[in-house]
């Protein structure tokens, strides 16, 4: 089978990427309140060397987080004005009723500061997990449900099956997409209507492929006797070691100390 | 194909065969979301529509409600992979309140748009159509009402950038999931549960 990456994994042997996905699922919504829990400078300066210290750790390059960033890019841009020019207090700039404050520009400079830090958190995970940990991780996390009489295990196969056939389906939609181009369907060409009406030699092939699919895995699921998920066992399991414990501590106790500094 | 075993214990019944159509189609929009085809550009702010619900549409008319849900669970965990950043940031760092957002909509995406399409199956292609306007309906002004609702000032830019997509929207997943339906309903007939009954 190919493999064509997908999601922002970075493959690496940093500490970071050898953590338990469970530990660094926790720790990163965890980083992800902080920005809103801390208020004070010192905390702020604390957290920020922290998680730029991670980011070091882990290996991430520096054009990699600018392609991250990039995506919350447009609605910075939104957010920054809005603040800009909505926030009530002492008038730096004035053109007619429209007003730029002093608060306004440190308002718009918090959020924006606070948003770099959130997508810095999340990346952190996303760079150093790959998708199929993520998911061995996500089901562990949520046996609790079990007690609710969730599928979880069900959950657990159906993802685990999209995980697999990410690939498949992906080299499936680019052929089909470039036979439809090779045929002269082009996407960007036209209005709204049309552009919508081209994207239908796509993906009437694709949905019907996959269903196919989908047809097929069930028959030979079946054929090799699958009997529900519930008596699935993992190949890879997951331990949690020192490192987790020692990880899941620093992480709690700079929660603890950036709260607490002023 | 003969119906597969159901050996569930959970109260949400799924059969090896809805765990199969649940797992292409979710994978089917995680692919979406990496790919072109799942941002078609469009001309306005944001310069793309999202086609990224259109599985969990047409997974709910082809293999039930539960299906539906379960597709439309994927797509979620897909955007908060991705999106996580922008859902806490619009909800002033209240992390109930982003997974809320985050997940509820695309949950209900599937399940909406199977019980708009149920009564009037007889007519097929007025039941698909309604069923994407349903369910891009419950995607898009669903995260929007939410993130209004709950969210902080912030979530106010999100505004004028949900409500230019909409139209695209809409126009996108009609004349999408139509020709899709009566594709599939032409190959499988009989084993789409939306048509059955």
């Amino acid at each position: 089978m190919n493999a064509i990456p997908f999601g922002m994994y970075v493959p690496g042997d940093s500490i970071l990427h050898r953590l338990d996905p469970r530990v660094k699922m926790g720790a990163t919504l965890l980083l992800m309140v902080l920005p809103f829990a801390v208020h004070g400078l010192a905390g702020h300066i604390v957290l920020s060397t922290f998680l730029l210290a991670l980011v070091l750790i882990a290996g991430v390059s520096l054009s990699d987080l600018g392609r991250t960033l990039r995506t919350v890019f447009w609605i910075a841009f939104l957010m920054f004005f809005l603040y800009l020019f909505t926030t009530p207090g002492e008038p730096l700039v004035a053109v007619g009723r429209i007003a730029v404050t002093r608060q306004g520009v440190l308002s718009a400079g918090i959020q924006i500061y606070r948003l770099c830090l959130l997508v810095i958190s999340a990346s952190l995970l996303t760079f150093t997990t790959s998708p199929v940990q993520l998911a061995h991780g996500l089901e562990a996390m949520l046996f609790p449900l079990e007690r609710i009489r969730l599928p979880v295990r069900e959950l657990a196969m159906v993802l685990t099956i999209a995980l697999r056939f990410v690939p498949t389906l992906q080299e499936e939609i680019d052929k089909i997409a470039k036979a439809q181009r090779a045929r002269g369907v082009d996407l960007s060409a036209g209005g709204p209507l049309r552009r919508a009406r081209n994207l239908v030699p796509i993906f009437v092939p694709v949905f019907v492929s996959a269903f196919r699919r989908a047809d097929e895995l069930a028959m030979a699921m079946d054929a090799r006797g699958f009997r529900g998920a519930a008596h699935r066992t993992h190949m890879r399991k997951l331990y949690l070691g020192l490192q987790d414990l020692l990880a899941a501590l620093v992480v709690l106790g700079l929660a603890l100390v950036t709260i607490w500094l002023k | 194909m003969e119906k597969t075993e159901r050996s569930f214990t959970g109260w949400l019944q799924l059969s090896t065969r809805d765990l199969a159509v649940a797992g292409i189609f979710g994978a089917l929009s995680i692919v979406l979301a990496v790919t072109p085809l799942g941002m078609i550009p469009v001309p306005n702010i944001s310069a793309a529509a999202t086609t990224l619900h259109i599985p969990a549409i047409i997974a709910a008319i082809v293999s039930g409600p539960v299906v539906g849900a379960v597709v439309g669970l994927i797509l979620a965990i897909t955007s908060w992979y991705y999106y996580s950043a922008i859902f806490l940031n619009f909800m002033g760092g209240n992390l109930l309140f982003a997974l809320l957002d985050a997940f509820l909509p695309r949950i209900l995406i599937g399940v909406l748009a199977y019980y708009a399409f149920r009564p009037l199956r007889r007519r097929p292609s007025v039941a698909a159509g309604v069923a994407a306007l349903v369910g891009t309906l419950t995607n898009s002004l669903g995260v929007l009402g939410l993130l209004l609702l709950l969210g902080t000032a912030n979530a106010t830019v999100m505004i004028p950038v949900v409500l230019t997509n909409v139209p695209f929207e809409i126009i996108l997943s009609i004349v999408v999931t139509i020709p899709v339906v009566a594709a599939l309903r032409a190959a499988w007939g009989a084993q789409i549960a939306g048509t059955r009954g």
